[in-house]
């Protein structure tokens, strides 16, 4: 039995989705159990900080993931993490850096800690191997504020 | 042939046939017939027959004519009626009956008919002359009269010196004064302020534009007579004259003025000697002249001072030495002259001009420039270049960018401390030691992150280790002769290990005084090694090597 809940985007596009596909993000999981009390169908759950074009592709990644095992908790403090760096991954995070950048947010906020795996991996082999200058060249477009550093 | 009362109306009958052609004659003949039928009436017993005269003119006809002749011109009127007073005076017929009768008693307008009365009324309207006509008009009601004051005309040049042409005809001057007797004439004191002047060799006078005479006359011709300065002769002075209170009534600055201007004569001294060549009316006029400047008392004192102030100066100046020299000027036309003694007899001040107004200095803000009136057009406000705030970091900042090609994601994730171990975690030390030369945001990023901040350090000593030359230069900052390097370059590069020198056994060898060589032993080069050994040569032939 699937339980579809609806997510509001901050431009207030509202997107329909399976509450087991929701809940690989902490907040919305934890915002389903504690709140809902497990009764969660067509519930609407704003999203303030996330834009649909984030969110969409949010979605689309934790639809792909959703039969990935769940990260084991050792003594509930530490959080053993399983990233697989998948080549679907690799072709999903081909994006622009303001898209990146969103989903490392959406990623942060929603508590998606496999997305956030994948996109900082993502951010961490774009600097990799890469002089200062090509990191200034690459990343950033404003060249003046390294003027110190050139 | 008819009798003879009707002897005239057969003349007023021809008369009125002659001038049968203007109806007006008729109309006045029917005037003279009503005022001849009036008579008639009254002197009915001689004109018994008047009554019943058939041939007098007909009334119907006269009032028809009357009626049509309304408009009739003056002048035919006029001629008529002359016409029939001179029939009327020159008929002998009615003279016996009306010779002490008037004309105008005829007219009388009990006596008229009504429609004689109209006739005359008529008549009396036309028959008049035009002076008496327009004069008649002027006085009509009709014709606008102004009433009010007549505007004040203000005297340009011209009408000025008009005015004082009119001043000199209006001065009565009596030429036949001369001629009068002086007993004839009063002295009158305001007439002796007059100062008399010399005018086309005549004296008139000056300040009083009365009609009245005065009686100079006398005088003047003494004076021109004698020609003599007699107020000046000493003889005639000491003798018992008579005594001039000239200047008694003048005030002390008056006189000391007028002893200033007088040259130093003494004015109260002055006096009329009785000279046997004068006559009477001469001494007379002297003394009236004289005795102008007295107080006396019964008459009236001029009220303006300017009338004193003319007659000591001007007989100062001339009277006294010369008496009839007023400064008479042949080429001097009247209208000057009255100039020149009316400014003579004005003060030359105007008395605003002799109030002593103290003179404050002038303020500061007096001496200030007048201010110039602007235009008054505004000025808009000049635009502030830049803002008074900087309202930037209050504003929200772009929560989405969606579609930027670049972006510096580390930056902005700064305060994003889960994104950025993780990306930090997947940095090996030496991605981390470039990014910590990016720039000073990621460098203050990495030094906040404590494992790549020591990860960085790690991978710098590492790096220090195997680079040659990484050493500061000290030895150029301090240059004193103690910070030079006492040990060589190869000691202090780190990468060396340091190894302890070997003594070179040649040179201390070679260069020791001590080193003593037998007869036995040779000092050569070993062959084997190289080096400079000592060789010791034995019997045996056996070669010994020593070092």
């Amino acid at each position: 039995m699937s339980n579809m809940i609806y997510l509001q985007s901050s431009d207030g596009d509202i997107f329909e989705t399976d509450a087991q596909i929701a809940k690989c993000s902490g907040t919305i999981r934890f915002m389903l159990e504690d709140c809902y009390m497990g009764e969660y169908e067509g519930v609407l759950i704003p999203l303030p900080n996330v834009n649909s074009a984030i969110l969409r592709k949010v979605l689309k990644w934790a639809d792909h993931h959703k039969d990935d095992p769940v990260p084991i908790e050792d003594d509930g403090h530490s959080v053993k993490q399983v990233s697989v760096f998948s080549s679907w991954d690799a072709e999903f995070l081909e994006v622009d850096q303001g898209t990146l950048f969103g989903l490392v947010q959406a990623a942060n906020y929603l508590d998606i800690q496999g997305l956030l795996d994948v996109t900082c991996k993502t951010v961490a082999n774009k600097i990799s191997g890469k002089t200062a200058d090509d990191i200034r060249n690459t990343l950033t477009t404003n060249q003046n504020k390294f003027q110190d550093f050139i | 042939e008819c009798d003879e009362h009707l002897k005239p109306f057969y003349i007023i009958e021809k008369l009125r046939w002659s001038h049968c052609c203007e109806f007006v004659n008729n109309l006045l003949a029917f005037v003279f017939l009503e005022n001849c039928r009036t008579m008639a009436r009254q002197m009915e017993p001689t004109t018994s027959n008047y009554a019943n005269n058939k041939s007098i003119i007909d009334e119907d006809i006269v009032n028809e004519g009357c009626a049509d002749s309304g408009y009739a011109s003056h002048s035919s009127l006029s001629h008529a009626t002359s016409i029939n007073a001179s029939a009327l005076r020159s008929s002998h017929y009615l003279q016996p009956i009306y010779e002490n009768v008037p004309v105008s008693s005829f007219a009388s307008a009990a006596e008229l008919t009504p429609t004689s009365q109209s006739i005359k009324k008529i008549s009396a309207f036309h028959i008049t002359t035009p002076d008496a006509s327009l004069k008649r008009t002027a006085s009509l009601p009709c014709t606008p009269v102004k009433i009010g004051t007549p505007k004040k005309r203000r005297l340009d040049p011209k009408s000025l010196s008009k005015t004082y042409r009119n001043l000199i005809d209006d001065i009565d001057v009596d030429e036949n004064s001369e001629n009068r007797n002086i007993a004839d004439f009063q002295i009158s004191p305001i007439k002796s302020v007059n100062v008399l002047q010399e005018r086309n060799g005549k004296f008139e006078r000056k300040g009083s534009f009365s009609s009245t005479p005065i009686c100079e006359g006398p005088y003047q011709k003494s004076m021109s007579s004698t020609k003599t300065d007699f107020f000046s002769s000493k003889n005639l002075s000491e003798k018992n004259g008579l005594l001039l209170r000239k200047t008694k009534s003048f005030s002390p600055s008056k006189k000391r003025w007028l002893a200033a201007r007088g040259g130093g004569i003494n004015l109260e001294t002055v006096s009329i000697p009785e000279n046997a060549a004068l006559s009477n009316s001469a001494r007379k006029s002297i003394k009236r002249l004289l005795c102008s400047q007295d107080d006396i008392s019964p008459f009236e004192r001029p009220t303006t001072p300017q009338a004193f102030d003319v007659t000591p100066t001007a007989f100062i100046n001339s009277d006294i030495k010369s008496p009839i020299n007023y400064r008479s000027t042949s080429n001097e036309t009247p209208v000057k002259k009255i100039r020149r003694n009316l400014s003579f007899n004005l003060s030359r001040e105007s008395p605003k001009k002799k109030i002593a107004i103290p003179k404050t200095p002038c303020s500061p803000l007096k001496q200030r420039p007048p201010a110039i009136k602007r235009p008054a057009t505004v000025k808009e406000p000049v635009a502030a270049k830049r803002p008074l705030f900087d309202i930037s970091p209050l504003l929200p900042k772009r929560k989405y960018f969606t579609h930027l090609k670049h972006l510096d994601i580390l930056s902005h994730l700064s305060e994003t401390t889960t994104a950025i171990e993780k990306i930090l975690n997947h940095l090996d030390p030496k991605d981390i030691y470039s990014m910590y030369n990016v720039c000073g945001s990621w460098r203050a990023i990495i030094k906040n992150n404590s494992s790549a901040y020591s990860k960085r350090n790690k991978y710098y000593s590492t790096l220090m280790k195997n680079k040659e030359n990484l050493q500061r230069k000290p030895i150029l900052r301090q240059r004193s002769l103690s910070t030079t390097g006492k040990t060589p370059l190869r000691s202090s590069n780190l990468n060396v290990i340091k190894t302890p020198l070997r003594r070179a056994s040649t040179q201390s060898t070679i260069n020791d005084p001590f080193l003593l060589i037998n007869e036995n032993q040779r000092f050569t080069k070993c062959s084997s090694c190289g080096r400079p050994s000592i060789i010791h040569e034995n019997n045996n032939d056996d070669k010994v090597h020593e070092l």
